[in-house]
Parts: structure tokens; C-alpha cells; sequence
């Protein structure tokens, strides 16, 4: 019975080891979907118009007003890795 | 007991988002879609009126994006485009992979371009590529000048792989103008495009009620404009319709004023011509001072 318990420790802590590589693994080929939620064209914080492509990503989302605008996921959509896909509230 | 209850957002089918300046896709990778519904066609405005020179309603900046079912208001202003897929060197020199498709963009053209800097908009860049474009299935009105548009600014850009078709294009100046090479029109100074690379191909398009007069209206194809020299474009222009429009229906010249050494090579086949006021199909080696061009035309099955 020890010995299976200490199996079970052991598979669980190779398990959670690899989580991070497993999910890293599978985010690229998922698209990470955006959904705009609001017709008004804002940008709040933690989103920064700066430049031509402005700063904020996917994580930032939504701003501090609890909206998404379009530009808001655009340019979440800019300056996060892999494949996303923005859509309007249905 | 306590109900926590979790509010949806309100429905943005049919909205109109008034854009206070561009959108810009950099990121590459993305899709932007306005179709809420699922039937491939238009549920959200996005009404670019105020975005000014030098860009364009959404500009994409980057690869493997797709821009879909948007309604897209252009101001109807010189040079400012609806939906244009552009490199720009602050962001990056070769794009690939872009769709724009089943859009309806109203007073501004679709743009496929290379050699124009948004950052620095009075002085074309050099050495862009561009492949694999896809502008497909849209509709295109009310622009000031061409409704679409492949052009180059500059020196040594490679654009290949570009598909128009499918699209609607009505109401505009020229309906559809693709160039290898012209001189920076912010640019004064600017000697002229060289030494640039076109291919596209346009097929299926419908071309009407463009309008203008003493010119060509329908599909206007040139190796180089405005003191631009060595560039060369491979173009298959097939099975299109272009009717009602106010100017000749197609024309492919390698070179206009005062440029050299520019080749055109086209195959034109199989489209359909009726009820424009000029001339329906012509084609020529060189117009107003120009030298050593070359059209190479191969015309198949074309009715005028």
C-alpha cells in the first residue's frame, strides 16, 4: 500500500512538473477569441495609445471600465503571441 | 437564497463603431470579423469619416491576419483607404498571408501597396515583400480614386501572389488600378519607382458606374508611372465584367510620363465588356515621352 501511495506522489509531481510545458504546447494552436463588448472607441487603462501599434495585451482585457472596444482588442490582439480572433458581442 | 446573476453584454449586431482615428493590426496572426451572425456578410459599421492622411480606416501592418464582413466608412478623402494591407518599416518589410474579404467598403479604396512609411509618409522605403494577398468577395464604392488598388512606392519591392476576385467594385474613379512602380506623390523630389516586382492576378470581378471620363474606368494595368524605370508586372486579367462604366474598359500600358525600361506581360481573357464609353480593350508600349517599354499582351475570347 506504501508503495503505491508513493507511486501516486510521484506520477502527480511529474505531472504538475510538465503543466507549463503541456499548456504552452497547446495555447498556440487554440485562438485565443476576443470578444468586443461596447460601439464606443476607448482606450482604458491599462491600454496605451503610444505609437502605431500602442500597448496592452490580451491579459489586460477588459480595461477599467469592465468594456472592450475594438481598439482595445486590436491592440490586445498586437502584442499577444499566437492566433486570435476578434468578434463583436452577438 | 441569492441569486448572483451575471449580465451579458448588449448585443453589437448592427452597430456602428465612430472611429476617432486608424486601427492598425500588427501583431499578425489575427482575425477580424464583423460577421455576428454567420451569414458572411456585414453586421458592424466602423465608420473611419475622420481618419486623416496618411492612413488608411484599418491599416495591416503585419502577416497572417484576416479582415472580414466589416462595413467601412473612408472619409472620400485623396490617398485614404478603407482597409490596406501595407508594410511599414516600424513595424515590418515582408507581409504575408493577408485576406480581406466579403467587406463592404464605402468612400475609400482597398489598397495592396509597398513603399510608403505611415511613420514617414514624405519618403518611400525600399526592399518590401508582399506575397500571397486575397482581396475576395468585397464591395467597393464611392472612392475618390481606384476602388482597389495594387501600387509601389520606392525601390526593389517584390509583390507576388495577389489575388483580386469576386469583388464588386462600383461608383469609384477606376474600378480596379494595379502599378509597378511610381513616383512618391508626397514627394516632390522623389525620382521616380525602380527596379520593382508586381504579379497579380484579377479575376471574376464585377466592374460597373465607375466614372472617368477620357480614361479608363474599368481596369487600368502600368509597368511604371512618373519617371519610374525598370519595373516589371505579370498580371492575368480574367473573366471579369465591367459594364456602365464612364471610360474605357481595360487598359495595359508599360510606361506613362516620362518612364524607361519598364515590362508588362498580361494575359486578358475571357472577360465581358458592355456599355462603356471608351475604348474597351487597349494596349500599348509607351504614352507622353517615354522609351523602351514593353507590353507583352496575349488576349483570349474578349468581347467589346
Amino acid at each position: 500500500m506504501h508503495a503505491l501511495k508513493v507511486a501516486f506522489a510521484f506520477i502527480t509531481l511529474i505531472a504538475l512538473a510538465c503543466w507549463p510545458t503541456m499548456e504552452s504546447f497547446a495555447s498556440p494552436a487554440a485562438a485565443k477569441t476576443i470578444v468586443v463588448t461596447t460601439n464606443r472607441d476607448v482606450v482604458s487603462s491599462p491600454f496605451n495609445p503610444s505609437g502605431l501599434c500602442d500597448t496592452g495585451t490580451v491579459k489586460d482585457l477588459p480595461g477599467a471600465d469592465g468594456q472592450v472596444s475594438l481598439r482595445e482588442a486590436i491592440i490586445a490582439a498586437n502584442n499577444t503571441n499566437g492566433k486570435k480572433v476578434i468578434t463583436f458581442a452577438p | 437564497m441569492v441569486r448572483k446573476s451575471s449580465r451579458l453584454p448588449p448585443s453589437l449586431n448592427g452597430t456602428t463603431i465612430v472611429l476617432t482615428r486608424a486601427l492598425a493590426l500588427c501583431g499578425g496572426h489575427t482575425t477580424l470579423t464583423g460577421d455576428v451572425n454567420g451569414d458572411d456578410t456585414p453586421d458592424v459599421t466602423v465608420d473611419g469619416s475622420a481618419v486623416l492622411f496618411p492612413f488608411d480606416v484599418i491599416d495591416v501592418f503585419s502577416s497572417h491576419n484576416t479582415v472580414s464582413s466589416l462595413r467601412v466608412l473612408a472619409p472620400s478623402a485623396a490617398r485614404v483607404g478603407g482597409i490596406a494591407i501595407n508594410p511599414t518599416p516600424a513595424v515590418a518589410t515582408t507581409m504575408v498571408d493577408n485576406i480581406i474579404t466579403h467587406n463592404v467598403v464605402i468612400g475609400g479604396a482597398i489598397f495592396v501597396g509597398a513603399g510608403f512609411d505611415f511613420s514617414n509618409p514624405d519618403q518611400s522605403f525600399n526592399g518590401a515583400t508582399v506575397k500571397r494577398i486575397i482581396v475576395r468577395d468585397n464591395t467597393v464604392s464611392s472612392a475618390p480614386g481606384p476602388g482597389i488598388e495594387a501600387f509601389i512606392l520606392g525601390d526593389h519591392h517584390e509583390i507576388r501572389d495577389v489575388t483580386i476576385t469576386g469583388n464588386t467594385v462600383s461608383g469609384n474613379t477606376i474600378g480596379i488600378l494595379a502599378f509597378g512602380g511610381e513616383s512618391d506623390p508626397s514627394n516632390p523630389n522623389d525620382d521616380g519607382a525602380t527596379d520593382n516586382r508586381l504579379q497579380v492576378t484579377i479575376n471574376d470581378n464585377l466592374v460597373t458606374g465607375n466614372s472617368n471620363p477620357g480614361g479608363t474606368a474599368g481596369i487600368a494595368l502600368f509597368g511604371g508611372l512618373s519617371s519610374s524605370s525598370h519595373n516589371q508586372v505579370t498580371a492575368d486579367i480574367l473573366d471579369n465584367t465591367l459594364t456602365d462604366n464612364d471610360g474605357s474598359g481595360i487598359s495595359v500600358g508599360a510606361g506613362q510620363e516620362n518612364s524607361s525600361q519598364n515590362r508588362v506581360k498580361v494575359k486578358i481573357g475571357g472577360n465581358e465588356l458592355e456599355n462603356n464609353a471608351g475604348v474597351g480593350i487597349f494596349t500599348y508600349g509607351a504614352l507622353e515621352g517615354v522609351k523602351r517599354q514593353y507590353a507583352l499582351c496575349e488576349l483570349r475570347v474578349c468581347q467589346s
